[in-house]
């Protein structure tokens, strides 16, 4: 919009940052621990580009994103979003990129949403024609008509958490960071909200960083997922990718004719045996058919399906692999 | 100035929602008013067996005692509202501001505006009107440009005061008793002509918490007051402006101040 499309929406250099915490130590005496919350991240981001970036628990994720909003000052490296300087930079910065911190709110807790949301056109000098605008297609597009007139603290989790995102978006944002927007959601809520995201993004072509422990959302919404654990990037590539580079086991159940002891597969074990249905898992390498053909020459097959691995489980088994 | 616009409409919503609950907010103004009578009261119990303070008549005290408070009420419904730092800093609060494209201090005194606190500021108004009109004052244009310069002088002084203690919040989360220790304790002991105090406290008063420059000092010269301690006339005039400094200073602290923030795990 204002700087070139050519150049990245976010770039991050060796960006870190450590954290001195007192920790006890016996009983009296407390010593200075050095906790390194994020470890030398370099990542670009450019523009119009939807990104995951997920990892587990105290992995970092909220750390990086203070720092490219201009919250917290980086501990060493650089980093440049819209092509600015977050903290040097903040005011300009923060005209242009949204944020929604799921867990905490940017709305005025006594006043309806709709103050919120005047008062939010004063802070950032939107033009009222401007805002007029933008804020009947968020109303709709977010559904906020039923309580525009409600006070902040009356609303419901969903309702708040579609509030805080049309907050995030009424100054038309370049980029905007969503940490854990789907928190606490329930499943038509979640639905609501990644489909508002996706219009948003159709439409405006903003560039999005995306934080959740919902990878249905990343699923849906990001075709390029960054992990982390430990403060460190473990993982940076095409959703879709992910389960051909981290494999993962597949499934192929089995209705038998008659049930058995399990049966003897090369290349596969049987994990589970329910009366005549057997579950037999092989590696991603292994062809379902060449399985098949070898049960086949064992039993009788009455029906059969394929189980692809979750993206939960390869998920979690790299977060596992991080860990030992 | 657009600052200044943003804070006008973030105080008005303030005002609005506090205006919902009217008994309490006019109670409370009524309380301080009251609370604050007995300042009066003890002054001029005092002048019951004195005759003088330091050299100071009583009207010249109450004259000190109104420009004091008055800048101290001005100071506290704009600026106390800034040892709410803490709090924010504890919570991670602070990070709303900080995401905002405005300055983090005027939204943050802007944000924790309460009208309630205008109680302090009525009782001094009421006694500055009368003393000024009643005690012997040469209103000489430079004795009104005094004036003003020490009640604008005063409250810079108290406000940069404030804000210089808040920011400690940043590195150090607990220091609002250690805060309070210099605002409060300060506006009392600027209430009366520092002359009557021993060496130290004097010392202080004129140098580290330079209260005692932005009233008493300019204060000898406006009352044509007793001046014990012999200090040089000229220094009237410029004592007031010994806030600019401080103020300054204060704005550097604050900022050095958000830089060390450093937010909350969740
Ligand atoms: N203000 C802080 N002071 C001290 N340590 C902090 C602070 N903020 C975060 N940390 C630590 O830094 C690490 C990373 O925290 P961060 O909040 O970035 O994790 P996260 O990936 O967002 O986790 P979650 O998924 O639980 O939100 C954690 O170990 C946390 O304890
Ligand atoms: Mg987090």
């Amino acid at each position: 919009m204002i700087a070139p499309l050519s150049s990245a929406a976010i770039e991050m250099h060796d960006l870190s940052k450590v954290f001195d915490r007192r920790v006890k130590a016996g009983r009296f005496r407390r010593v200075n621990e050095r906790h390194e919350a994020v470890q030398a991240i370099s990542l670009t981001v450019p523009r119009a580009e939807i990104v995951g970036y997920i990892g587990p628990n105290g992995a970092g994720k909220s750390t990086t994103i203070k720092m490219l909003t201009g919250i917290l000052q980086p501990s060493s490296g650089t980093a440049l979003v819209a092509g600015l300087v977050p903290l040097e930079e903040r005011v300009k910065l923060a005209r242009r990129i949204g944020v929604v911190f799921g867990q905490r709110s940017n709305l005025w807790w006594d006043l309806p949403l709709a103050d919120s949301f005047d008062l939010l056109r004063h802070v950032y000098r939107v033009p009222s024609v401007d805002h007029a605008r933008t804020l009947a297609w968020l109303t709709e597009l977010f559904d906020l008509g039923g309580f525009l007139a409600s006070p902040v603290r009356a609303l419901s989790l969903g309702q708040r958490m579609r509030g805080e995102l049309t907050s995030a978006l009424l100054h038309n944002p370049e980029i905007v960071f969503l940490d854990e927007p789907t928190v606490g959601l329930d499943v038509v809520s979640k639905h609501a909200v990644r489909e508002a995201l996706r219009t948003i993004h159709r439409e405006q072509g903003v560039t999005v960083v995306l934080t959740t422990h919902d990878l249905a959302d990343v699923e849906e919404l990001c075709p390029r997922l960054v992990i982390i654990d430990h403060g460190r990037l473990i993982h940076d590539g095409p959703t879709a990718d992910l389960k051909v580079r981290f494999g993962g086991e597949r499934t192929l159940v089995v209705d038998l004719v008659e049930a058995r002891e399990p049966l003897i597969v090369a290349g596969a074990t049987c994990t589970k045996v329910d009366g005549p249905r057997q579950w037999l898992q092989f590696a991603p390498v292994i062809s379902a058919a060449s399985v098949l053909a070898a049960v086949a020459g064992q039993a009788d097959v009455r029906d059969l399906t394929v189980q692809e691995p979750a993206i939960e489980d390869i998920v979690r088994r790299i977060y596992q692999g991080a860990r030992t | 100035m657009g600052e200044l616009r943003i804070a006008g409409h973030l105080i008005w919503a303030k005002i609005r929602s506090e205006a919902q609950y009217p008994a309490s907010l006019i109670a409370h103004l009524i309380a301080q008013v009251l609370v604050l009578g007995l300042d009066l009261l003890a002054i001029w119990a005092l002048f019951l067996r004195v005759h003088a303070l330091g050299g100071w008549t009583r009207g010249q005290v109450l004259g000190l005692y109104a420009i004091s408070g008055t800048a101290f009420g001005i100071g506290d419904l704009f600026v106390s509202a800034v040892e709410r730092t803490a709090e924010h800093v504890r919570l991670g609060t602070f990070d709303r501001f900080l995401l905002r494209p405005a300055g983090t201090l005027i939204q943050l005194l802007a944000n924790e505006f309460e009208l309630r606190r205008l109680g302090r500021l009525i009782q001094p108004v009421v006694v500055l009107v009368l003393v000024l009109t009643s005690v012997a004052v040469d209103w000489t244009p430079a004795h009104i440009a005094l004036c003003a310069a020490m009640i604008v002088g005063a409250t810079t002084m108290y406000s940069a005061i404030w804000v210089s203690t808040a920011a400690l919040a940043f590195w150090i989360p607990s220091t609002q008793e250690f805060a309070n220790a210099f605002t409060y304790g300060g506006q009392y002991a600027s209430q009366y002509p520092i002359s009557i105090m021993g060496e130290w406290m004097r010392r202080i008063l004129l140098t580290a918490i330079p209260l005692g420059l932005v009233a008493y000092v300019p204060g000898i010269e406006l009352f044509g007051a007793a001046n014990p301690m012999g200090i040089a006339r000229w220094m009237s005039f410029v004592a007031p402006f010994a806030g600019v400094p401080v103020a300054l200073a204060a704005g550097l602290l604050w900022r050095a101040g958000t830089r060390h923030y450093r937010s909350t795990g969740s």
